[in-house]
């Protein structure tokens, strides 16, 4: 969770339903959150359903915006991203059990900067958020 | 009290979008959230009762029983009249607990009651 409290901010919760590429949602969101950073929120997202396939290690796209590097860029100027980690789990993306250490489920497939969480970790960001947009799910 | 309202518009079957967004409802009702579901467009077959067991039959969750624990815990299903009448389907033929209400009354909730609003 961002820590609204002690910065003051305007918190951004975002959900991302669909896999990067086959549409632009992964990309508008990306964009997005970096602005909202700039602009001084605190930014969560939560990758739901297709939209876990966002934290795949190692994304190559020729000629697309890199979701992967834009993700790993948004956790180092201060967003929390999660992931689903029933939808993780049914695309392959678990390895083993809740690591309390680390806080999230253990992934060699997705990246460091996203942490696979359960369902309330979105819970909590809706809770949480000044403002709320999703991506791709309608 | 955190509002949130969970719009689904899409069938209960052949995508995992409508299980999706009731399995958020879920969660957020057990978290103490206040949450109405509306069913609107090709969403309203997601109230109909007695749909064939879905696991045995095409291998997907029964959203028949995701709709009545969402209503046991307390949660607001909203069915929008006009979208059931162009399916031809009865208000009679909806899972007990489900209200129906015309479309500008389901947007009363989406702007009155919809803090957060999360679209399937």
């Amino acid at each position: 969770m961002v820590d609204a409290e002690s910065n003051n901010q305007k918190i951004l919760s975002m959900m991302l339903f669909t896999g990067p590429y086959g549409s632009q949602d992964a990309d508008h969101m990306c964009r997005i959150a970096e602005k909202a950073l700039d602009k001084g929120y605190g930014v969560q997202i939560f990758l739901y359903g297709d939209g876990v396939h966002a934290q795949l290690k190692g994304q190559a796209p020729k000629i697309f915006f890199n979701i992967g590097e834009a993700m790993q860029k948004l956790v180092k100027k201060g967003a929390v991203i999660k992931s689903c980690v029933r939808c993780s789990k049914a695309r392959g993306y678990v390895d083993g059990e809740f690591d309390e250490g680390q806080d999230r489920y253990p992934s060699d497939k997705a990246l460091d900067e996203v942490k696979i969480y359960s369902l309330y970790g979105f819970i909590d960001m809706i809770k949480s958020g000044d403002k709320l947009i999703t991506f791709g799910s309608s | 009290m955190v509002n949130v309202v969970i719009d689904i518009s899409h069938p209960p079957f052949g995508h995992e979008t409508t299980f999706a967004g009731l399995y958020i409802a879920s969660a957020s009702l057990s978290k103490g959230m206040d949450v109405v579901v509306i069913l609107r467009g090709d969403g309203v077959y997601t109230g109909r009762k007695g749909q064939l067991e879905p696991m045995e039959n095409i291998n997907l969750p029964p959203t028949e029983d995701q709709v009545a624990d969402i209503i046991e815990l307390d949660g607001r299903m909203v069915a929008d009249r006009e979208a059931l009448s162009m399916r031809g389907i009865d208000p009679e033929e909806l899972i007990d607990g489900i209200e129906v209400l015309s479309t500008d009354q389901i947007h009363d909730i989406i702007i009155d009651h919809g803090e957060k609003v999360v679209a399937f």
